[in-house]
């Protein structure tokens, strides 16, 4: 167990209900961050709260350091953690949009897999029995931001879009839109190789299919809401 | 809905205006600010979006579907579509007593 705000839930409705947990709170060398070179590292087992308020996440990647500031509410941000919420993969979670939208590598206790393999479906990873995350690697970028469509109660992302330029790497990836958990809008990506703007994107949409669809949004809104929150994003990522 | 984190901090001030009715000043009153508010923000968005009414919540995909919904029918109409039925709640509700949807 990392911080516990996904599993503990999860088993108080009683659709988990595991014999036994191991607490990850006390093992050392698995939480802060971390400048390498020009590489971001940041430990599995560090707090929402702490990587937001990290004074070298902020100064490299205020883009990246403003995933964890937006995360749920100051209960869920001082207990949650990177690790947890990458290995748990929920569709609406912060983490998983920033790790593709950064071409992270999520660095485990048996290997190093890149976030365009690790993500595999709704709560789904490429992550097997007995593998737990160590750390996450943010290559340094040029260009990177984060804009969410929260919502109101949960904090959740109904939608959130990351976008990022490093050199001819061009990303956008969202979170909370997709049925099947986050994925990468390659026709976005295409659009923004010309130029870096919001203005690349003006009167893009995606498809509603595949978006998933609850009674928070439709998929059409959640579709909509893709191409709104990346002009937001690269607004943002180019002021 | 708001809830408590969007709550702004504020001082609360008291004016007192006696009723001259009855020797104590006192008058009945309930609900006052929910009687006029949530019209006056339905009217609002109805009259920014174009659309005759918007039932609560008027949550943010409400809205765009609203201003998308009528966006389109706008649309139809001018091609001529005659498969479009257009629903005017107002000429509906002149005899329920004037209860919108959602009240």
């Amino acid at each position: 167990m990392a911080g516990g705000h996904s599993l503990l839930p999860v088993m108080k409705l009683r659709l988990a209900n595991p014999s036994a947990l191991i607490d990850l709170s006390l093992v050392e060398g698995m939480s802060g961050v971390e400048q390498k070179g020009r590489s971001i590292v940041i430990g599995a087992m560090t707090r929402h709260a702490d990587a937001a308020n990290s004074p070298v996440l902020q100064q490299v990647s205020p883009g990246l350091a403003s995933v964890p500031a937006s995360v749920g509410d100051p209960q869920v941000r001082n207990r949650g953690t990177i690790g947890g919420s990458v290995a748990n993969n929920d569709p609406n979670a912060d983490y998983p949009a920033a790790c593709l939208g950064l071409g992270a590598t999520i660095i485990t206790n048996k290997r190093r897999i890149a976030a365009d393999d690790f993500f595999t479906g709704m709560f789904s990873t490429a992550l097997e029995d007995g593998e737990i995350i160590t750390k996450d690697q943010f290559p340094g970028c040029e260009k990177a931001a984060y804009e969410k469509f929260k919502h109101p109660a949960s904090g959740f992302a109904l939608v959130g879009v990351f976008v990022s330029k490093r050199g001819s790497d061009i990303r956008v990836a969202v979170t909370g839109a997709g049925a099947n958990g986050v994925f990468r809008v390659k026709s976005f990506e295409e659009a923004l190789k010309k130029r870096f703007a919001a203005k690349s994107l003006e009167g893009m949409t995606i498809p509603a299919t595949g978006m998933n669809s609850d009674i928070h949004a439709s998929a059409e809104y959640r579709a909509h809401l893709v191409g709104v929150l990346a002009r937001r994003a690269l607004a943002k990522a180019t002021a | 809905m708001p809830h408590a984190h969007d709550l702004p901090s504020f001082k609360v001030g008291l004016t007192e205006t006696k009723a001259p009715s009855n020797p104590l000043g006192i008058k009945g009153c309930g609900e006052a600010g929910a009687i006029a508010s949530p019209a006056a923000v339905i009217n609002a968005i109805t009259d920014a979006i174009g659309t005759e009414d918007l039932a609560m919540p008027a949550t943010a995909q409400a809205v765009w579907s609203a201003a998308h919904a009528y966006a389109t029918a706008s649309c139809r109409v001018i091609q001529g579509d005659s498969d479009v039925q257009f629903h005017f709640p107002s000429s509906d509700n002149g005899s329920s007593g004037g209860g919108t949807a959602g009240a």
